[in-house]
Formats: structure tokens, C-alpha cells, sequence
């Protein structure tokens, strides 16, 4: 069956790229781009809470509060200290990734629901923060004016990113990337001890795994990738403001990756890409749009509850899948 | 050399003293079974030798370090690997997805070679999967492997908890009831394999069971609790002969086993 599957397998993957890779050719309209880049960001939200929630089997309710705190520190450090954004990107992610761990080793010994409560609490807390923090923040009114990435050359290519169509590239390399760390993490023995949290955190303990330290350090992946998509976000839409990072989009990215399909790779950016054109699908339903959406959601989650993915592996491999790993 | 050395240790529960003032020392390279009725506090001992519970008095040493109230992972790190009463198993994962996470605790690529699939992750998958393959093979599982556990027989998963946890290659394994439930001709082989364990592999064995049969064929020595406190330790047939054990538990039935 491997032998037969391979070089059908490899043809997807050429055509899924050539695909990905022509859509601002396809799609040159700003608006289609717009929502291309937003279902990348969005992709990486959902992959990197997958982490935590599909793979670590903890569910966190406060996934924006990492993606606004990677917004605002990427936009606040360029802005104050005039850094260019190929730096502050990367500081925004260890800064977020601090800040995960710390929350990580103080609310993890939480389970279940009450975890998703504190959680919850904790992505309120942020935005009351981003409110209130004036001086800093600039509060409800938000920071415009971040820069686009300074220009680069690369290779003897001289390349800036400011039309959609760049930042539909780079985005596609942030998630490529994203997809190409979580895989190796999750194929690893990191990723195995995960994998026996989620299952069995007694039996877990009894052989030897140190269950706190698996959990922190999902949480901390987690947030710190978030962070980067944070930073991603603010120098591409150049403003940001609190509405963006409340509780509704943590309960937006959780979403995504319970429907696209919570333990593989490929589930949550199938997620993550549906319901970001979904709802702009909607847009000509007009004061319907939510109503259709909820409902879309509801069907999808009762007759798919392995998430989009997950099905059509259980369609595709009849004996269905036999790894927790996609 | 003693492997496990409880000294005076006691679990109480509220008012209930669940295990009191135990001594205990299960030497290596022995196969030491602890029977007694139920509610006698031998899960409970368990729970304090393996860093589940953390004794109210008392002291737990694994081969001459102290353990008492380590964590679990810390104890089990040290070499000493418990198993459940009740089943304890990664549901939704396969049998051979369960068994190499019982690897976990011998596998130490570093993070940068895991991101990069460089030469020690390479080495280590491969050197993991071989011993997979010859413990599947040991347990019996090896038919088994791509189902999911939660689909495979009971038997078999009872048996996977030993796999699992001999996957992290212990110095002293606890079992705890591992012929529960378990049918005549798996019972059989579960001897079997307990005494290739200690056998092969010279692994120590600390044995909580019920079936006198399997305890008597198997034990070089045995202890009784009951009602938290140790009456007795000895030879199955100096415990046979033993009339407080005897009145406290054993009854009739036990007699005719270790004599017939
Ligand atoms: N976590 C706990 N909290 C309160 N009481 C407990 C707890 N664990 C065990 N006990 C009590 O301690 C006593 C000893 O229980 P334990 O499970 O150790 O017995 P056991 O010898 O393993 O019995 P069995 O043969 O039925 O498994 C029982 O009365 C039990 O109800
Ligand atoms: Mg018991």
C-alpha cells in the first residue's frame, strides 16, 4: 500500500505547492491577498495552540493574549527604538516565549476546565493591560504607524516586503517553518512525552516523564509562536489596538483547530484557512452571516468530532488512523 | 544488597492508617510477593515506594538513596517502575506508539538535533527500534502493534503495562495484580514471563496478587500485610505453616495449594 500511495503523495505535495505558490497570481486582488495573509497568520495561531491543546492535551482559552503581547511588543519596540522589524520579530518571540513559561509553570498545575478558566482570565487580564497601560500601549486608541520590514538583500537579491503579494511569501515561509519545527518536535521524543500527558498523565509519571516540564514547555512553544504571529500581524496591518487580542479570538483559534482536526499537523491550517474565508463567504448573507456561521459549526463539529482532517484520513486509510501523529 | 528498604513507614488516611509502621526490604535479584486481604494497604505501599503517596512516617530507600516523598518521574528515573491495579493505559494511541514512549526516559537528543534530524535523533530512533521490536516480541504484542490500545483485547493490555514499563528498563518492577481478569492460559504465560523478567533480564520483582497458585509457583519469598501493619515474612512454605497468617487470611485453601 506505501509503495502505491508514494508517488500519488508527491504529486499532491507538487501541486499543493504550485497551488500556493501561484495564488497572488490568481487572486491579485487585495482584498482575496488580505484574506490569504490573514489565513497564514491564523494558520500559525492554530497550529502552535494544536501544540498545547491537541497534542499536550491542555486547553487554554488564552492563546490572544500571546498574539497581542507579540503585536505589541514587536510594534512597540520598532517604533520606540527604531528597530527594524527583522529583529524586533525575533524579540517579540523570546519575550512572548518568557512570558508563556512563567504563566505556564503558575497555572499548569491546573486541570481541565478550571485551566481553561484561569487561562481565560489571564487573556482578559492582557487586554485590561493593553487598556490601561497608556503610557506605553497608547490604551483603547491603539499604536498606529508600524513599519513594513526594512528592506533586505539576500544572496545578492535586494527585496522589500510591502505589497500584499510579499507579504503572502513570507507568510507562506513563516508557516512553513512553523509546520517544519512542530513536526520535528511532535516526531521526537519532546513530542512523545506530550503525547503521554495528554493519554495518561499517571501512567505518564510512573515511567519516568516529567509531566510539568512537558506541559510548560508545550505552553511556552505555544505562546512564543504565537508571539512571533503577533509580530507578523502588527507590521503587516501597521495598527494595532486591544479589540484585536480579546477572549473571542482566543475562542476563535481554538475553534479553528478543534474543527480543522486537533492532533496533526495538517488539521489545524485546514481550519485555520476555512474559517477565515468562511465567514467572508458570509459577508453577502448580511445579519445572517452569524447565525450561518454558528450553525455551520455545530453541524461540522458533530458529524466530523476528529475535525476535518481527521476525517478524511479515516476516509482515505480504511483501517483509520493509527498514529496520533498526520 | 537490599534494592528497596522501607523503614517504619506509614500512610494514614484521616484517622484511617492505611499502612502502618511497615518494614520492608526486597533484596535484588528476587522475586518478593506481597499478599494480604483486601483493604490491607498493599496498593498503598505502592503509592510510597513509587513517589505517589508520600508517607505520613517513615523512611523509603532505593537501592540505599533515600526516596522518601521524591516525585514519581524522579523515582521511576532512578530505576524503580511500578505498574496499576486498574488498567493504565495511552488510549488512543497504538501499542507500538505506547511502548516507545516508555522509552522516553533513555533517549536524550539534544533539541538541536532533534529540529535538525541530524545524526544522534537518527541513531537513537534506530537503536529505539530495536529494542521495541525485541520487547513486542517478549510480550507477546507484536501481532498487536499498529492497533490502538483502547482496541486491543484486555489481556493484552494488561500486558502492555509491562511492556511499557519495562521499556524503561527498571532495576526493581512492581507489579500490582498483574493476573486480574486474566483467563487460565494468559495467567500461565504471565508466569512465564515474570520469571523470564527476573530471569533474563535480572530485574528485581515486587508482586501484589491475589491468585495464591501464581504467588507460591513464583515467590522466593513473600510478606503479609493486613490491616496496614506486616505480619509476616518468609518463605511461601514458612508462610504456609505461619498461624497468624493463617488465621488473619490464608484459610484452608492455601494449604492444600503449597502442599498439593
Ligand atoms: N487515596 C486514598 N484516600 C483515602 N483512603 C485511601 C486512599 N487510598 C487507599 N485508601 C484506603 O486505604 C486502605 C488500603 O487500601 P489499598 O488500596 O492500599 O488496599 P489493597 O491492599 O491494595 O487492597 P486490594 O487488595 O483491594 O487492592 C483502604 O481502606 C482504602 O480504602
Ligand atoms: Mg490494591
Amino acid at each position: 500500500m506505501t509503495v502505491k500511495r508514494k508517488p500519488y503523495i508527491l504529486l499532491c505535495i507538487i501541486a499543493v505547492l504550485a497551488a500556493l505558490l501561484g495564488i497572488p497570481r490568481l487572486f491579485s486582488m487585495d482584498y482575496y491577498l488580505h484574506i490569504f495573509v490573514m489565513s497564514e497568520i491564523y494558520a500559525v495561531l492554530a497550529l502552535s495552540l494544536s501544540l498545547l491543546v491537541g497534542f499536550t492535551g491542555q486547553v487554554s482559552m488564552g492563546h490572544a493574549a500571546f498574539y497581542g503581547m507579540g503585536a505589541y511588543a514587536s510594534a512597540i519596540l520598532s517604533l520606540r527604538l527604531g528597530l527594524s522589524f527583522w529583529v524586533t520579530f525575533w524579540m517579540a518571540g523570546l519575550l512572548v516565549g518568557t512570558v508563556a513559561y512563567l504563566i505556564g509553570r503558575l497555572v499548569l498545575r491546573l486541570r481541565g476546565h478550571v485551566l481553561a478558566i484561569t487561562t481565560a482570565f489571564f487573556c482578559v487580564l492582557v487586554t485590561v493591560v493593553m487598556n490601561n497601560w497608556i503610557p506605553v500601549t497608547n490604551g483603547p486608541m491603539g499604536i498606529t504607524g508600524v513599519p513594513s520590514p526594512s528592506p533586505f538583500s539576500l544572496f545578492g537579491v535586494h527585496a522589500v516586503i510591502e505589497t500584499r503579494a510579499q507579504y503572502y511569501y513570507l507568510g507562506l515561509l513563516f508557516v512553513a517553518c512553523v509546520v517544519y519545527f512542530l513536526w520535528r518536535i511532535e516526531s521526537s521524543r519532546i513530542g512523545d512525552a506530550m503525547i503521554a500527558v495528554r493519554e495518561n498523565e499517571e501512567l505518564a509519571k510512573s515511567i519516568g516523564i516529567d509531566t510539568m516540564k512537558s506541559k510548560v514547555l508545550a505552553f511556552t512553544i505555544s505562546g512564543a509562536l504565537a508571539g512571533l504571529a503577533g509580530a507578523f500581524y502588527a507590521h503587516y496591518i501597521h495598527f494595532i489596538s486591544p479589540v484585536t487580542f480579546t477572549i473571542n479570538e482566543s475562542i476563535n483559534i481554538l475553534v479553528m483547530v478543534i474543527f480543522g482536526g486537533m492532533s496533526t499537523l495538517f488539521g489545524p491550517i485546514l481550519g485555520a484557512v476555512c474559517l477565515t474565508i468562511l465567514p467572508e463567504f458570509l459577508r453577502m448573507a448580511g445579519e445572517l452571516r452569524l447565525v450561518i456561521y454558528g450553525i455551520a459549526l455545530i453541524v461540522f463539529i458533530i458529524w466530523m468530532p476528529m475535525g476535518i482532517w481527521g476525517t478524511i484520513q479515516r476516509i482515505l486509510l480504511p483501517k483509520g488512523p493509527e498514529k496520533t501523529q498526520g | 544488597m537490599s534494592m528497596l528498604r522501607s523503614e517504619n513507614v506509614s500512610m494514614y488516611f484521616g484517622g484511617l492508617k492505611a499502612v502502618e509502621n511497615v518494614s520492608l526490604e526486597v533484596r535484588e535479584g528476587e522475586i518478593l510477593s506481597l499478599i494480604g486481604p483486601n483493604g490491607a494497604g498493599k496498593t498503598t505501599f505502592f503509592n510510597l515506594a513509587s513517589g505517589f503517596l508520600t508517607p505520613t512516617k517513615g523512611h523509603v530507600y532505593f537501592s540505599d538513596k533515600e526516596v522518601t516523598g521524591l516525585p514519581p518521574h524522579v523515582i521511576a528515573s532512578m530505576g524503580l517502575v511500578r505498574t496499576f491495579q486498574k488498567t493504565n493505559i495511552f488510549a488512543e494511541v497504538s501499542v507500538e506508539e505506547s511502548v516507545r514512549i516508555g522509552f522516553n526516559l533513555h533517549r536524550r537528543a539534544s533539541l538541536g538535533s532533534i529540529l535538525t534530524g541530524g545524526r544522534a535523533t537518527r541513531d537513537e530512533d534506530g537503536r529505539i527500534a530495536g529494542v521495541l521490536e525485541e520487547l513486542l516480541a517478549f510480550t507477546g504484542l507484536a501481532d498487536w502493534r499498529k492497533a490502538l490500545v483502547k482496541n486491543i483485547p484486555y489481556g493484552k493490555q494488561r500486558m502492555l503495562s509491562i511492556a511499557i514499563a519495562l521499556a524503561t528498563g527498571p532495576k526493581l518492577l512492581m507489579l500490582d495484580e498483574p493476573a486480574t481478569g486474566l483467563n487460565p492460559v494468559e495467567t500461565k504465560e504471565l508466569i512465564d514471563i515474570i520469571l523470564r523478567i527476573r530471569g533474563d533480564r535480572g530485574i528485581t520483582i515486587l508482586l501484589i496478587e491475589h491468585n495464591m497458585r501464581l504467588v507460591v509457583s513464583i515467590s522466593d519469598r513473600m510478606a503479609v500485610l493486613s490491616y496496614g501493619e506486616k505480619l509476616a515474612e518468609g518463605k511461601p512454605d514458612e508462610i504456609s505453616r505461619n498461624p497468624a497468617v493463617i488465621e488473619a487470611y490464608l484459610g484452608k485453601g492455601f494449604q492444600n495449594v503449597s502442599q498439593g
